[in-house]
């Protein structure tokens, strides 16, 4: 691979892997495994892994992980070391994004798979092969989601260094409170779109415990694509028009 | 000691190594340049200017790091905001970029020459490292290293590929009297194998040393550029206004006045000061003591009113 790629994307994994943010995400996991074994034992934890993880842990890991890509180098000054390089915006931008989904999408897939297979076996199911099949497009699924979350995150990062109180007001005003309000927010939320999505390639029998509308399939995916389409060439669009300190 | 030239002797072009055309740069209502034109040749070239005159702004325009809301600025021939390749051929330290805390002196140095993609890395760094005297120094974590020890690793970055444009924000704050002199001989060294340097400081004296031309910045506007001694000549051309506080000032204010080179002399209301305007400081100094010795007065402080920098670039801009 490129050498400036893989440069980028060395530097970026090192700057996103700080103690406070692995030990916030990692306990954001346990929370969630910790949640779906509590519950499965005494009633369908299904419901964990079709709305808690795409709704809330998928997008407030991506927060901490995504944001500070581009904001922790404005704020710390050090961005200057990456646009004072002969490298085009695209190959910061990828890689930094790149960085992001395999810190948080990685583990994020992973506690995904195993909560998938708890809460099956809960339902009297055992472990067989079709639920490690669904456990398997649940976590890719997730890395779907977690795609779109970093790259919207990432871009706000290169907008302020305050993007992570604006992540945190568009999950839980937006994402959450205003939703429920206004039923045609669904359209346009990176969350009812994954659920969409898990629900498309889901044995739908399986995960009957949530009731959420939420857009149709081809919709969430052409939105989920359109995503990650606007906002990577917006932070680029971005880092190439900014003043950089 | 450097070794090597650079990969493209900008002494022998006659392509401008940077050409600003009518640039202005402003923030909201405040504007920090207004319409400044220059080309800059080979050679160090000194950019001075009093402290918010605008030279970090016009080396952040230079560099690319900032756009100008008007103009042109073009860096050997290249605009450095659409074409990235002649980063390759140019070392830049800002004086605000930070270097990442988490990283040794020799690994930031090797971020800079992997990002350049530049050949046979290894012999670069060393090189490079061992240019700003930072050998000792290159394993252990920039966040425990002191101020003029980061700006000698980030120096350092900036020297990696031997470039053949180097662009440097005050790059001596923070550096004690060796370190100061170890870089202007590293100043010269590269200047000799062929690179182009640009300099900013707030100090006359400190851009003396290295520079061959200066750029004058006041205002957000370029007051004077040129050769460096001429500018030097014309300084010592300026008359000076020099406070006498003594027990006779007006004694002594009236022995002053037979001298040929004193334009004028005031007398301060508390009667304990007289301030002399003269043309020939030494001339002066020299004076002083004898007429006091002559004439029985007490000198109790000799002292320059004005030698600001921003005074004598009024002065400058004046003439």
């Amino acid at each position: 691979m490129d050498q400036v790629f893989t440069t980028i994307y060395a530097l970026s994994i090192r700057q996103i892997t700080g103690i406070w943010r692995m030990l916030i995400m990692f306990g954001l996991l346990a929370l969630t495994e910790g949640l779906t074994i509590w519950i499965t034992v005494i009633d369908d934890a299904t419901g964990i892994v079709e709305l808690i993880i795409p709704s809330t842990i998928m997008p407030l890991i991506c927060l901490i992980i995504a944001t500070p890509l581009f904001s922790d180098e404005i704020e710390e000054r050090t961005l200057a070391n990456l646009t004072l390089a002969p490298i085009p915006r695209w190959k910061i931008v990828f890689p930094k994004i790149m960085a992001a989904v395999s810190v948080g999408g990685v583990p994020l897939a992973v506690t995904t798979f195993a909560a998938t297979i708890t809460a099956l076996s809960g339902n009297g199911l055992n472990i067989s092969g079709g639920s490690i099949l669904t456990a398997l497009s649940a976590s890719i699924t997730i890395l779907i989601g977690v795609i779109c979350y970093s790259s919207l995150f990432a871009f706000a990062g290169t907008l302020t260094t305050r993007a992570v109180i604006i992540g945190l007001v568009y999950i839980f005003a937006w994402e959450s409170a205003l939703a429920a309000l206004l039923p045609g927010l669904r359209y346009l939320s990176i969350s009812k779109f994954n659920i969409s999505i898990m629900r498309w390639i889901e044995d739908p029998n399986l995960f009957q415990s949530a009731t959420l509308e939420v857009p149709g399939h081809i919709y969430a995916l052409i939105a989920s694509i359109a995503v990650v389409a606007i906002t990577v060439p917006l932070s680029i669009w971005r880092l190439r028009n900014m003043d950089v300190q | 000691m450097i070794s090597g030239t650079p990969k493209y002797d900008t002494a022998a072009t006659p392509e401008p190594v940077i050409a600003l055309e009518s640039v202005s740069k402003w923030f909201g209502n405040v504007v920090a340049l207004s319409d400044i034109s220059f080309s800059i040749g080979s050679g160090v070239t000194g950019l001075l200017g009093p402290n918010g005159a605008g030279k970090t702004t016009l080396l952040r325009l230079m560099s690319g790091l900032s756009y100008p809301s008007e103009g042109k600025v073009r860096l050997l021939g290249k605009d450095p905001r659409q074409d990235y390749a002649v980063y390759s051929r140019i070392g830049i330290m800002s004086e605000h970029e930070s270097a990442y805390e988490f990283m040794t002196g020799r690994q930031y140095v090797s971020l800079a020459a992997k990002l350049k993609n530049v050949a046979h890395q290894e012999g670069h760094i060393k090189r490079s490292i061992e240019t700003v005297d930072m050998v000792f120094a290159q394993d252990r974590k920039i966040a425990t290293y002191s101020r003029g020890m980061r700006q000698r690793i980030r120096l350092a970055a900036s020297l990696v590929g031997q470039p053949d444009l180097l662009l440097l924000d005050e790059p001596l704050n923070g550096a004690d009297p060796k370190q100061r002199i170890s870089f202007h001989e590293t100043i010269r060294e590269l200047a000799s194998a062929g690179c182009s340097i640009i300099i900013s400081s707030h100090i006359l004296e400190e851009v003396e040393e290295v520079c061959d031309n200066v750029l004058l910045i006041i205002n957000g506007k370029l007051a004077a550029e040129g050769d460096y001694h001429a500018i030097r000549a014309a300084l010592d051309d300026r008359p000076y206004r020099i406070r006498i506080v003594c027990s006779e000032p007006r004694l002594m204010g009236s022995q002053l006045a037979k001298m040929p080179d004193i334009d004028s002399i005031e007398f301060e209301a508390d009667e304990a000061s007289c301030i002399v305007l003269s043309s020939n400081v030494g001339v002066l100094q020299s004076a002083l003591p004898y007429i006091a010795q002559n004439h029985h007065i007490r000198l109790n402080r000799v002292e320059p009113i004005d030698d600001s920098l921003e005074s004598v670039f009024e002065y400058l801009v004046d003439n």
